[in-house]
């Protein structure tokens, strides 16, 4: 009996939490929250458009300060923060690289085949965006609110429109052709 | 410059939304500067863009000061 009392009360309580829960969210004030989020979707949406990673790091970097500073409520999320904005630096130093023709073609024949794709290094802007889309996929499996997951799935977009556009400038850099359309 | 209470920071949040209901992007832009500018924030554009557009934007560097003090802009 013991159990189940103890599983009886978990549920209620569980229950009790849920209905607090959605009165919160459909107070005013996280109403008003929700809408204000469809304006930073459509914010993010513009900026991915552009197609230029420069712009996109910087959102995501403004994105990860605001996270690190106001929402990260445990060690876990703050090391995972942290490594990514070191990351997201280093993707920055990368990006100016391969700007760089001579640079850059010379820091590639540094990388292994091993550390290649398709002739391309998977240099540090190559990695972030790897890992960094890895974590937003994790964020996507948690709990939070459709609106702020359409944000995480929007920073995932923009992460891979940064990314073709890198490989761009990568095979510009290097010599190769243009991928076909 | 006195803390925004929340009230007020919640009243320029709802005027922020009637303007873009009215499609008033610009005024809803003009109206969210009214927001003080969270230190974090701040940070970034100060390092990214420099002080002067920082200060240009017309942003609300109330919060930034009071914790960081009146000559955070120009340090």
């Amino acid at each position: 009996m013991e159990r189940i009392g103890y599983l009886a009360s978990y549920a209620y309580k569980l229950n009790e939490d849920w209905k607090a829960f959605s009165l919160k969210e459909n107070s005013v004030e996280a109403k008003s929250f929700q809408i204000g989020l469809a304006t930073t979707l459509g914010l993010l949406r513009e900026i991915g458009a552009t197609k230029q990673p420069d712009i996109i790091l910087l959102a995501e970097k403004a994105t990860l300060a605001q996270e690190l500073t106001t929402y990260a409520n445990s060690a876990e999320m703050v090391n995972s923060i942290k490594p990514a904005l070191e990351q997201l630096e280093e993707a920055t130093g990368a990006l100016k690289l391969v700007q760089d023709k001579d640079a850059y073609a010379k820091t590639a024949q540094a990388f292994s085949a091993k550390r290649k794709q398709g002739g391309l290094p998977l240099d540090a802007f190559r990695e972030f965006i790897l890992s960094h889309t890895a974590r937003l996929t994790n964020r996507l499996k948690g709990t939070a609110s459709v609106s702020e997951k359409n944000i995480l799935r929007q920073r995932k977009d923009n992460l891979k429109a940064a990314n073709e556009r890198y490989m761009e400038l990568q095979r510009e850099a290097l010599g190769l052709e243009p991928m076909e359309e | 410059m006195a803390k925004m209470t929340d009230k007020e920071a919640f009243e320029i949040i709802q005027a922020v939304h009637a303007a873009e209901a009215r499609g008033d992007k610009a005024e809803a832009h003009r109206i969210r500067l009214r927001l003080p500018l969270a230190p974090h924030l701040a940070e970034f554009m100060k390092q990214e863009f420099g002080a002067q557009y920082l200060l240009d934007t017309g942003a609300n560097l109330s919060e930034v000061e009071a914790q960081y003090g009146k000559d955070w802009i120009s340090r």
